[in-house]
């Protein structure tokens, strides 16, 4: 399944065959299949979030970190880039609510690679993938998940809303696991962090994709743009806004309160502003690398990807390829009602004495 | 489609990019529990403001290139959305309902949003709903729909029409269409042919004869076109001395005695009238006045003294008529402005004379360009006394400020084509017959060789139709600068 990629030719990456050839995808759509074989309902009532968020990753917010002592902060600047044709990968996914049934809900989800070669991006879109989730399939979804979201008992997954999240972490962890065999000597961007809470089973997942990762010479470096670091109930990200030239602010372990510490951390936290105007993120770099290595990844990063207002373009691609805009979401419905041969229900009247108290995924009206 | 919203008599449409709409065209919102169905026209075509497509549209990254991209879709619901982002919004007005079986101009109910059914609504099937059978059909192109576009001539009768749109989309085309279907029912016509290019109305594009032949006379007046004084009469020769020559009033009051005076003597023509100004007692401002409008006479070569040369009008049209219809086409493609004018009161007298008396039945007048000899007064008279008598006129032009508000009013056709001025728009949206969006709309876009129809022949439903093509030689010869000049290298190489 290793492969090294031969790095000879231009482009480099071809993902989607790549991705093509393996088994996920496969798994994936049956699973998506089967759980949407199994609308008998005549009813479907489509959902549009009009806030147009699609549901964040759960609990990136709790993987803030705290730093309690100053002592060690140390400043790198300024930050040199190192313009020399690294490849660029960047991975997200998104998932969104497209609809409610009498028994559950479905969403759809939808990962995307995007990579910068020599400054040409490329795209890869994966999916969307619809899903129906009911109270009676979920536990079979969560199973066959299996590795790509392991189960945490004591986590909320009562709620089908969860499930969903648990879905779109799955398909990215794949994509990561996908990208991380195939690509090398690049940069691989993730969204997030590179922390897992205790009672979450993710570790030997996560290690298992940053080694696999670096056993091809990549570099995964993940930024966050919900979590940060806080020192006094501060944000550290703001605090680098101020400093004109880019540069980069290394967090200790040690440094770091009791209750982050709880937390795993499979990255060297850095706060890093990436541009010289932009804002500051905060940024996790595979532990399994040296100091040295997260240094240089950095700059490469710097030197062969556009940093826009401090955030890699890349990655601010992937982002918009994988999230839902309305349409899309419209255009899913479409298909959904085609499909299966759903009765749209629009009226709220009908749709509260058709559906009772499920389907809200506990998001509320 | 699906019905969005309604205001007015304006109804929005969703419509999906595998429906087959364009501007112009005609749907049914079909109502069931209702049991009506509203007829709709679609008037424009746009965007659909569909959500989140602001989003999509600023997909594109910052940098300059796009981003290459595949997708792995499974499912292919990318069609889907893309489906969903090509959808148009059909601003549609209404015109009519049908009820039990009936058509009634009623446009205030609202068709159900979620159990109504829309499709499109073919002119032909259009033209069975509003009972038009058509009893002398002439055809004039296509429907959008490629069927045949057939309008009734005896719709034509009694009737004021317009034909305008830019220059060269095809208005005198569709005015020979017209002239040719109405002779071919033993109709009288008569043309006022500005650029000489209905003469060739009996001979078909390889120059051979057609079966309107015989029914073409061609007037070209000065060459085999004159009249004497006696078969013009006072009262004629006075309205062009008035009216095209701007003779004041005195002087006409003297022409009057000279006419008179020879008449008396059995004396009349147009050499006596030169003598007799010579020797008239009378100031010598009126004298001046009388020679000046004499020479212009003269000078048209439209009138003459032998019996011989000149051209029995009334006796030409009262033969048409006889004979089972036929044009009479007024080439003034060589007559200067004055020399048209005369002409036309000529002839707009003599048709006076001969309808009044009921020596003649009707005549169909086309007027191209009639601004350029019709005068003031004459506007209104064609419309309302005129037509009375039994002219029934069809104006064509390219300038559509020339012809006043009040006639476009009383139009009871009018054959819109291509405008892109926004002046022009403006003329017609106040003028025409139904609301100016539509006007306005439509006509923007119509291509070449299309127009809209509007009023009694389509039953008051505005109609594009792709006029046909016609089998008959525009022009006499084409005049072409290059052309002559070829033809002399073509004499001088031929030379010895
Ligand atoms: N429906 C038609 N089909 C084919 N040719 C046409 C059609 N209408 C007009 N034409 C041609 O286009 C040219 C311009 O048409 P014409 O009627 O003289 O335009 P207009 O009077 O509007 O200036 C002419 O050569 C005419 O033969
Ligand atoms: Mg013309």
């Amino acid at each position: 399944m290793i492969e090294q990629i031969q790095y000879t030719a231009t482009p480099k990456y071809n993902f989607s065959q790549i991705i093509n050839n393996i088994g996920l995808s496969r798994k994936f759509i049956e699973l998506s299949l089967n759980s949407m074989n199994e609308i008998k309902e005549r009813f479907f009532q489509p959902w549009i979030e009009f806030n147009g968020q699609s549901i964040e990753r759960s609990g990136e917010q709790e993987d803030t970190v705290e730093v309690y002592s100053r002592d060690a902060f140390s400043i790198i600047s300024p930050l040199e880039p190192i313009p020399d044709n690294t490849p660029i990968v960047a991975i997200d996914t998104s998932s969104i609510k497209v609809g409610e049934t009498e028994s559950g809900v479905i969403c759809a989800v939808r990962g995307a690679v995007v990579w910068n070669e020599r400054r040409q991006y490329r795209c890869l879109r994966i999916g969307p993938f619809p899903f129906h989730i009911t109270e009676d399939n979920k536990r079979e979804i969560l199973r066959v998940l299996g590795q790509y979201s392991p189960i945490a008992y004591s986590s909320n997954a009562s709620f089908l809303i969860e499930v969903q999240s648990r879905l779109c972490n799955a398909l990215e962890r794949w994509i990561q696991m996908m990208v991380s065999r195939s690509a090398s000597n690049s940069i691989i961007l993730w969204d997030g962090t590179l922390s897992c809470r205790p009672q979450n089973d993710c570790v030997s997942l996560l290690l298992r994709i940053l080694e696999d990762a670096r056993r091809n010479s990549n570099a995964v470096i993940s930024l966050s743009k919900a979590s940060t670091v806080k020192f006094l109930g501060r944000r550290i990200t703001d605090l680098l806004m101020k400093q004109r030239e880019p540069c980069l602010l290394e967090i200790d372990e040690h440094m770091l309160s009791i209750s982050s510490k709880s937390l795993r951390l499979l990255g060297k936290i850095y706060v890093a502003k990436l541009s010289e105007k932009g804002y500051a993120f905060r940024v996790d770099v595979d532990r399994g690398l040296s100091r040295d290595v997260h240094m240089m990844a950095l700059r490469r990063l710097m030197g062969n990807d556009s940093v826009f207002q401090g955030y890699p373009e890349a990655l601010r691609l992937a982002h918009i390829f994988s999230t839902f805009t309305a349409s899309d979401v419209i255009g899913i419905q479409r298909f959904i009602s085609r499909k299966y041969g759903l009765k749209v229900v629009t009226w709220p009247s009908i749709r509260k004495a058709l559906f009772g108290p499920f389907g809200t995924g506990g998001a509320g009206d | 489609m699906r019905l969005y919203k309604k205001t007015g008599n304006t109804i929005h449409i969703i419509s999906f990019p595998d429906e087959d709409v364009e501007k112009g065209c005609y749907l049914i919102i079909d109502d069931k529990r209702a049991g009506r169905s509203m007829i709709v026209q679609v008037i424009d075509v746009q965007f659909a403001n569909v959500p989140g497509i602001m989003e999509e549209l600023l997909r594109e990254p910052l940098i300059d290139d796009p981003v290459k991209g595949d997708d792995i879709d499974p499912f292919d619901i990318t069609s889907h959305i893309l489906y969903v982002q090509d959808a148009r919004l059909l601003v549609c007005k209404v015109h009519g309902t049908i009820e039990d079986g009936g058509l009634c101009s009623d446009s205030s109910w609202l068709p159900s949003r979620t159990h109504s059914t829309i499709c499109r609504l073919p002119i032909g099937r259009l033209m069975d709903i509003v009972n038009a059978s058509i009893r002398y059909p002439i055809s004039i192109g296509e429907t959008m729909e490629g069927t045949p576009m057939v309008i009734d001539a005896s719709i034509l009768d009694g009737k004021l029409n317009i034909i305008t749109g830019r220059k060269g989309v095809g208005k005198s085309h569709l005015s020979k269409i017209l002239v040719l279907g109405l002779i071919s029912y033993g109709a009288t016509v008569v043309v006022f042919d500005l650029n000489g290019e209905y003469k060739n109305l009996g001979l078909n594009l390889d120059g051979e004869r057609n079966e309107f032949y015989e029914k073409v006379h061609v007037l070209v007046p000065g060459e085999n076109f004159k009249v004497t004084l006696a078969q013009t009469g006072l009262s004629v020769v006075m309205k062009i001395l008035v009216h095209a020559l701007n003779l004041p009033g005195t002087s006409a009051r003297e022409f009057r005695h000279i006419w008179r005076f020879l008449e008396e003597r059995n004396m009349l023509s147009l050499h006596e009238i030169g003598e007799a100004i010579r020797r008239w007692q009378c100031n010598q401002q009126v004298k001046d006045a009388l020679f000046s409008r004499y020479y212009t006479l003269l000078h048209a070569n439209f009138f003459t003294d032998n019996v011989n040369e000149s051209v029995n009008f009334e006796g030409l049209l009262q033969n048409v008529e006889r004979s089972g219809g036929g044009a009479i086409i007024i080439d003034l493609s060589n007559s200067s402005s004055v020399d048209r004018q005369i002409v036309v009161e000529y002839i707009l007298a003599k048709l006076q004379d001969l309808l009044s008396q009921w020596k003649i039945r009707a005549v169909f007048l086309f007027a191209e360009e009639a601004h350029l000899y019709l005068r003031e007064t004459y506007w209104d008279d064609i419309v309302t006394r005129m037509r009375h008598f039994g002219i029934f006129t069809t104006f064509i032009t390219n300038q559509p400020d020339t012809i006043k508000e009040s006639i476009y009013r009383q139009a009871d056709n009018i054959f819109l084509f291509n405008f892109v001025n926004e002046h022009d728009l403006e003329v017609i949206s106040r003028a025409a017959k139904v609301d100016a969006e539509t006007t306005v709309s439509i006509v923007r876009d119509l291509p070449p060789h299309h127009c809209l129809i509007l009023g009694d022949v389509v039953r008051n439903f505005p109609i594009v139709a792709k006029v046909k093509p016609l089998n008959v030689r525009a022009m006499g010869e084409t005049r072409l600068f290059f052309s002559r000049e070829k033809g002399l290298e073509a004499a001088q190489s031929s030379r010895p």
